[in-house]
């Protein structure tokens, strides 16, 4: 045996463990989805029968999915762009040298700390309809179909600063000193100076946060389990909720096809991000 | 370093791994056993008393307040009162609908609970499953006879030959009205509104002396209008209200008595009478609105009795610690006054439904495990539980000796829950038809969530009553047509 | 940093006017939760609501463990954490050390195969995934908590980036000293790159104690639940003396916010690998 064949079996060896859990828990999933979209089972789980392609155009074309992309999008709407600004906003005000900044930048950062669940219990505290301390504002009132989903979208804003405001912090702070001072020189103001100098040369840093925000988004269910039960009215049911409610049998079929559904917007979310970064790298600066 | 040490590392490699492996992988609850589907099993009734050592029972259920108080106080003393049968209740979910879509989750691969505490309204799709025992088999098994029970109950519950689960917790509606309220707006405090019209009125004169904004407040759900249908007679769905031997295929429930009541909610909300609520799970909001007195009237289940009582003389642990409820307090709740009477109704009042669950014993377990469910069954049948199950938990009795107990009969008399109760077994007793309770329909989760939507956006969004009803029934069409062909 | 702006002394206060500002509005929601989670439910609401605890009960944290049953649920999440991070350290370990320092066919498509997982969140894979842990018996289980998390392409990512750090100059004078490739990332490639190893761990541990949907999705039984999906449960049963829940979820913080104390420079270079350049 040569050395290049022990090394090249040693490799095997070494990516097996991470090559099985990962065909058995990840590819094999994705061809099951397809299989069971094809498909649709009795009410019991006992008998399965072919459908064919005729359940992926129904299903996607059909209202229930365009509810869900509607309300999960809505949702994506909502925490991104509000997650982006804030997070920039709180890391912008604590890079800064004054006594005692760290401080702050341990508070701005602690809401990393919080999972969903603890966060949308939190926000139960605020926002729920009998006893939240917020309970009268009708502006995300919870028991509104109109406005549910904003109390619940709050809730993953508020949850996502720590994270935003860390990464955009590292950004501010891997910005060189002297770009700043070059451009104080040349007579910008403070405010001139963030966007025509500071918000481009972190521009990398905030697309992949967008993307970031975006992936959460698109995967929100636990704030809506929480919170609402999918309520009022349906209108919380985002894609991953539907696609979670699909798992008794006879909505199988219905269920895979819409996670199949959700796949798909993953995939053109990140692509989109992987080329407008590499864009970006190969014009910017 | 010695060369020779390399290859120890190998080993230890695969070592950890596997140590990893090990140590994550202990403790699993284990496989509870296959279904065995099938035509109506016999009932194994005798395999309890082979069996040795302690046999344990899964039992599903969902339900909450001093209901669910009751029902786990109760399954303790079974356990405690021999050392043969433990039952372990888990609570699934936090509505009937998340009992049931969790359990259909279990179907194929037979993780099922021994017993299951399922809705009635999930009769029809239990059966169509297959995973559940006919109880009736059992009764025969044991020798017997459902002659002691609620013919009303059993008959619900009964097709294809005999009743399916072994014991059922009853409910039916009744309304609950402010007495105080009546009083300050001139009216007689003993006489509640029998009819639609009658509410109207009553409201519109609480309403015009100023005692609250908005008299009527109503949970917009899907038996405000099941009720006025079964009680007048008028079948949900077709094949004899799915009672019928051939496939139920369509809604029947476009009629005009839906209309009617669609239109009412519609006008009332218009007119400031009436404050509608949401259906959503544990929403409470309006009974916690008779609670803080901004309303006069409301419906609710008689199964609410006891947590009523329990409000009224002070124990708040049972609604917990709402804004509204806190208030009350505030105001004193020795004054507030609640009356109950029968459901008022479209031209006549206690248009009862049966409502409530049933447990069923499901076919997946062992032969000793089905006989132990049946022997927890036959023991929860029996008359001090069935009294302990009224009196405590307030569901109507099954047995109907029960009723005629001293101590329910005192409960009756005596109390202010058991003088609901009463009404309410009344209601069960002279005004349900033994043989028209209600509809059997295998997706009946679907048809309440389009029914209930067709309600709300009429009362929250002012869509078009008409409109909603039609669109209300094609969901429900669609959900029959989607049920009836997976059923292969 | 723009240091004109701090000169006078004026607009030093404002700044720390600002933070403050800032930093009442970040932590509002979380003190909330602790007010109420230390305040007698009905008394609270009796008293308007106000943003300070009323009839504290201090002991409502050690209810919550006897009340709300969280010791077992913390036990569940410990166990299943640790796994996790255990079995996912070893993993990417293994494979970024492989796609690292090892030569072997098919090596780019392994790796592209591993970052395509990435594309495959478990919201994506639930129904089958909870297909197959149904079949193996392994619902209410930690085989079935962990399973699917045992690898991870983020990691493994992270690994390999701290592994290129290392000159091949040093593995080709290990090697020349007769120590092969394993001994190699145990005395060297792991301790040089412990830094990175620790980001990860953080990271890992995080998003293991954090779960929601899969655990939610294989949990039927109560005694099964992790503290996450608990958090639900202790609301539901403890409703009418919601001060526990609210305790319960500030529990269920507490690991993190502990981690985040100590080990918050591991995290953030963790984090920020992959957004910042340099």
């Amino acid at each position: 045996m040569t050395r290049r064949t022990r090394e090249a079996l040693l490799a095997y060896a070494m990516l097996l463990p991470s090559l099985v859990i990962f065909a058995w828990f990840f590819f094999y999933p994705l061809y099951r989805l397809v299989e069971m979209g094809l498909h649709q089972k009795n009410r019991a789980g006992t008998a399965e029968r072919w459908v064919g392609w005729s359940q992926f155009s129904d299903v996607l074309g059909g209202d229930e999915f365009r509810e869900g992309v509607r309300i999960t999008g809505t949702y994506v709407l909502y925490t991104v762009p509000l997650g982006l600004v804030l997070g920039v906003l709180l890391a912008v005000a604590a890079n800064r040298r004054l006594k005692g900044i760290k401080v702050f930048q341990a508070i701005f950062s602690s809401t990393i700390a919080t999972s969903v669940a603890v966060a949308s219990v939190i926000f139960f505290v605020l926002l729920n309809p009998q006893v939240g301390y917020f309970s009268s504002v009708e502006w995300f009132s919870l028991s509104d179909p109109d406005t549910a989903l904003r109390g619940v979208a709050l809730s993953s804003v508020w949850q996502n600063l720590g994270l935003t405001f860390v990464i955009v912090l590292a950004g501010l702070q891997a910005v060189p000193e002297e770009v700043d001072e070059a451009a104080t020189l040349d007579g910008y103001g403070p405010v001139r100076r963030f966007f025509r100098v500071t918000l481009p040369m972190i521009s990398p840093t905030l697309l992949f946060l967008v993307v970031v925000l975006v992936i959460f988004a698109l995967q929100a269910f636990a704030q809506s389990d929480i919170l609402t039960g999918g309520g009022p009215l349906g209108s919380t049911e985002t894609l991953v909720w539907k696609i979670f409610n699909s798992q008794q049998p006879l909505d199988q079929g219905v269920g895979a096809v819409m996670a199949v559904g959700l796949f798909a917007i993953t995939l053109v979310v990140s692509l989109a991000q992987f080329l407008i970064l590499e864009r970006r790298v190969h014009y910017g600066n | 370093m010695n060369p020779s040490r390399r290859w120890l590392s190998a080993p230890a490699l695969a070592l950890s791994l596997a140590l990893v492996g090990a140590a994550c992988s202990g403790g699993s609850s284990g496989d509870s056993g296959r279904s065995s589907g099938g035509d109506l099993p016999p009932c194994p009734v005798d395999a309890l008393d082979e069996a040795t050592g302690t046999t344990e029972v899964v039992l599903w259920y969902q339900i909450s307040g001093k209901a669910e108080q009751t029902l786990k106080a109760m399954v303790e003393d079974y356990n405690a009162s021999h050392s043969k049968v433990r039952v372990r209740a888990e609570v699934q979910g936090t509505s009937y609908d998340q009992l049931l879509r969790a359990y259909e989750r279990a179907i194929p691969s037979g993780d099922l609970p021994t017993i299951v505490v399922a809705e009635d309204t999930a009769t029809q799709f239990l059966i169509d499953s297959g995973t559940v025992l006919q109880a009736q088999a059992c009764f025969d098994a044991a020798g017997l006879d459902t002659d002691g029970f609620s013919e009303a109950v059993v008959n619900h519950f009964t097709t294809d030959g005999g009743m399916w689960p072994g014991t059922a917790s009853i409910s039916d509606l009744l309304t609950y009205v402010n007495k105080n309220h009546l009083r300050r707006a001139g009216l007689d405090p003993e006489v509640a509104p029998q009819t639609l019209a009658d509410v109207r009125t009553m409201a519109e004169q609480i309403k015009a002396a100023g005692v609250v904004d908005t008299p009527v407040v109503l949970r917009m759900d899907s038996w405000l209008v099941e009720t006025q249908l079964t009680g007048s007679k008028q079948p949900i769905v077709n094949n004899d209200n799915g009672y019928g031997s051939g496939e139920t295929t369509e809604a029947t429930f476009d009629t005009d008595t839906t209309r009617e009541i669609f239109e009412w909610v519609e006008d009332m909300v218009a007119d400031g009478l009436l404050l509608p609520t949401q259906a959503t799970d544990g929403n409470i909001d309006h009974y916690l609105a008779m609670v803080n007195q901004r309303a006069s009237m409301t419906i609710e289940t008689s199964t609410a009795a006891t947590t009523i009582e329990s409000f009224l003389g002070g124990d708040r642990s049972v609604v917990g610690d709402r804004p509204e409820a806190a208030q009350a307090d505030e105001l004193d709740t020795s004054g507030l006054d609640i009356g109950a009477a029968p459901v008022f109704g479209v031209d006549a009042a206690g248009r009862a439904q049966i409502g409530g669950n049933g447990f069923f014993i499901t076919t997946s377990g062992t032969d000793v495990q089905k006989a132990a469910a049946w022997d927890f069954i036959t023991w929860w049948n029996a008359e001090p539980q069935q009294v302990r199950w009224h009196v405590e938990g307030s569901y109507l009795p099954f047995l109907t000796s029960a009723a005629s107990t001293p101590e329910v009969q005192t409960f009756w008399d005596t109390t202010l829950a058991g003088g609901f109760l009463k009404i309410a077994y009344d209601e069960l007793t002279q005004n349900v038809d033994p043989n028209f309770s209600g509809a059997l329909i295998g997706p009946y989760d679907q048809f309440r969530v389009a029914m209930r939507d067709a309600l709300g956006r009429v009362a929250f969004q002012g869509a078009d009553p008409a409109a909603a009803i039609t669109e209300a029934k094609t969901r429900t069409d669609e959900a029959l047509t989607r049920y009836n062909d997976a059923n292969f | 940093m723009a240091t004109d702006l701090h000169r006078t002394t004026r607009a030093r206060v404002a700044w720390y006017a600002l933070l403050t500002a800032l930093a009442g509005v970040v932590l509002f929601p979380a003190y909330m939760t602790l007010v109420r989670a230390l305040s007698q439910p009905r008394e609270y609401v009796l008293a308007g609501q106000p943003p300070w605890p009323v009839s504290p009960e201090w002991d409502v944290f050690a209810r919550a463990f006897t009340e709300g049953d969280m010791g077992r649920k913390f036990l569940v999440s410990a166990v299943v954490t640790g796994c996790i991070v255990a079995g996912q350290l070893l993993t990417a370990t293994l494979a970024a050390y492989a796609f690292t320092f090892l030569r072997f066919p098919l090596r780019r498509t392994l790796f592209v195969v591993f970052m395509a997982t990435l594309m495959l969140p478990i919201e994506v894979t639930l129904i089958p995934n909870v297909e197959t842990v149904r079949s193996l018996g392994w619902l209410n289980s930690y085989p079935g908590l962990v399973g699917p998390f045992l690898a991870t392409a983020f990691g493994t990512f992270l690994l390999r980036q701290g592994f290129r750090g290392i000159p091949r100059d040093l593995l080709d004078a290990s090697q020349l000293d007769g120590f092969g490739h394993l001994a190699f990332l145990r005395r060297v490639a792991i301790p040089v790159t412990r830094p990175v190893v620790a980001s990860f761990a953080v990271i890992a541990f995080l998003a293991a104690w954090n779960q929601y949907t899969w655990p939610r999705a294989v949990v039927t039984e109560g005694r099964w639940e992790t503290v996450q999906i608990g958090l639900k449960s202790v609301a539901v049963e403890t409703v009418d003396r919601s001060n526990i829940a609210f305790a319960a979820a500030i529990l269920a913080a507490v690991p993190i916010l502990l981690l985040l104390i100590f080990l918050q420079r591991h995290l953030v270079r963790g984090l920020t690998t992959g957004a910042v350049k340099g």
